[in-house]
């Protein structure tokens, strides 16, 4: 019997953390990196083509030259760019699998020029678009790493159609970038609080909870909740808000990444608050992190507070410190096993 | 996301033509303007047209129309952008209760994201 090698993590930190803080329009590109590394958040950075560069991914020489000396001077690996694939920006349309190609090709060549290895691409996009992008993104030396986003667990069928074409093209520039929202065994209390902020009442909580737990699809469980809760009294706005529920957090056993730790490329170490302890009460971090040791990854993960999203009653920069405290004491552990 | 400092009374050829305001897209990243679906502004619990809604990006001022088929250019991260809102006679000066509203459409998400923003403001 062969023994795997075991992997090994490294810290990242993603500015998508700091959506709130990029918002209140009081930092610019550089004040995110340089509190970032002030507070030792990690080695590796991953930005947001269109939050942090104007006109991405048509960017200009200043731009390229910005980004790759802000890298050098704080000191931060380039680790992923984010694309995003924007299929519904036409009103009436979706775009086609030709129309979604060129889209995301610029994309593509502005990871290259910037020097990141990686660019995050979305399930949004069919396994077909991307086999498409192959040529074009081994020319450009970029690894197209697929995030695997709640619902998108690893035996989704996009995602199976996606490992089908992984194994029959096999290419080094095909990858999954799991995010651990996918695989939480909660709703995180921050998200709870911030719908009784919202007036949902416990009673509607307790049937988001319920509906939570069943397994089945997604859109299934907005289905099923919509009307329940209406019936409870619950607006239009606030159903929305439990929806959140569904469409944040997935429910996928941690130990089934295992399967595709072959093709990992990059993690997302997606949060939403701590508890008085340090301890990410929704997302069981340390077995992640074994599984993806043992699995032998070797490769960063990038921090994503995704409180912003419901919540400005927390820092981003004191959310992200807290979790690599935790990342820190995680695999301090596991590597004095 | 409702930026005072540019509220006013918009003056056109001697004559008021509406009010505008500043705002910041509530999202963690700039879209593209077709990606708007809806702009709601309401002034004191009134839900103004939004057919009479400008959005003035940079230099350019696009109409609803306009805005619905503008692929590229984009309302980005953080950026203030100005809403220019036709309404004769603008609004009455002292205090009111100002309303927007932006949904955005994001092609992989299952609903709408939708942000609310109130904010009492204050025309001199």
């Amino acid at each position: 019997m062969s023994i795997m090698k075991k992997g090994n993590i490294k810290l990242a930190t993603s500015l998508f953390s700091y959506a709130y803080e990029w918002n209140s329009g009081q930092y610019t590109l550089e004040d995110m990196i340089r509190k970032t590394r002030e507070l030792d958040l990690g080695t590796g950075l991953e930005i947001i083509g269109f939050q942090s560069l104007r006109n991405f991914p048509h960017i200009t020489e200043e731009q390229i030259k910005e980004v790759k000396s802000l890298m050098e001077k704080y000191d931060f690996e380039p680790v992923a760019l984010d694309a995003n694939i924007d299929v519904g920006i036409q009103r009436n349309k979706l775009m086609n699998v030709d129309e979604t190609v060129e889209y995301i090709k610029p994309q593509i060549t502005a990871a290259q020029k910037l020097g990141f290895p990686i660019l995050r691409c979305q399930t949004t996009a069919p396994a077909e678009v991307y086999k498409k992008l192959v040529p074009f993104a081994e020319k450009a030396n970029v690894v197209m790493g697929i995030e695997l986003h709640t619902p998108y667990s690893v035996d989704h069928p996009s995602v199976i159609k996606m490992r089908e074409m992984f194994e029959e093209v096999d290419s080094r520039v095909l990858g999954f970038v799991p995010d651990m929202g996918t695989c939480m065994h909660a709703i995180p209390d921050a998200l709870l609080t911030s719908f009784k902020e919202a007036g949902v009442t416990d009673e509607m909580i307790e049937v988001t909870k319920e509906i939570w737990l069943k397994d089945i699809p997604t859109p299934q469980k907005f289905q099923q909740l919509g009307p329940t809760v209406a019936a409870m009294g619950a607006t239009p706005p606030q159903i929305g808000r439990l929806n959140m529920a569904f469409s944040m957090n997935g429910r996928q056993p941690v130990e089934k990444w295992a399967e595709i730790i072959p093709w990992t490329v990059h993690l997302h170490g997606k949060f939403y608050g701590f508890d008085e302890h340090g301890d990410e009460k929704s997302i069981d971090y340390e077995k992640i992190f074994r599984t993806f040791i043992d699995g032998g990854y070797n490769g960063y993960i990038a921090s994503e507070y995704e409180g912003s999203a419901f919540t400005d009653e927390f820092s981003a920069f004191d959310q992200v410190e807290k979790q690599h405290k935790l990342f820190k004491k995680i695999l301090k552990k596991i590597n004095a096993e | 996301m409702i930026v005072e400092d540019n509220l006013k009374n918009v003056v056109d050829e001697g004559k008021v033509s509406g009010f505008q305001f500043g705002a910041r897209l509530p999202y963690y990243r700039g879209v593209s303007l077709s990606m708007l679906e809806e702009i709601e502004v309401s002034v004191d619990g009134k839900v103004l047209p939004q057919d009479k809604v400008h959005l003035i990006v940079r230099d350019n001022t696009y109409n609803l129309k306009q805005r619905e088929e503008e692929l590229d250019d984009r309302w980005e991260m953080g950026e203030v952008v100005n809403l220019f809102i036709e309404k004769e006679e603008g609004l009455p000066k002292g205090k009111h209760q100002l309303g927007l509203k932006v949904n955005i459409r994001i092609g992989y998400l299952p609903f709408p994201a939708i942000r609310n923003a109130q904010k009492e403001i204050t025309i001199e």
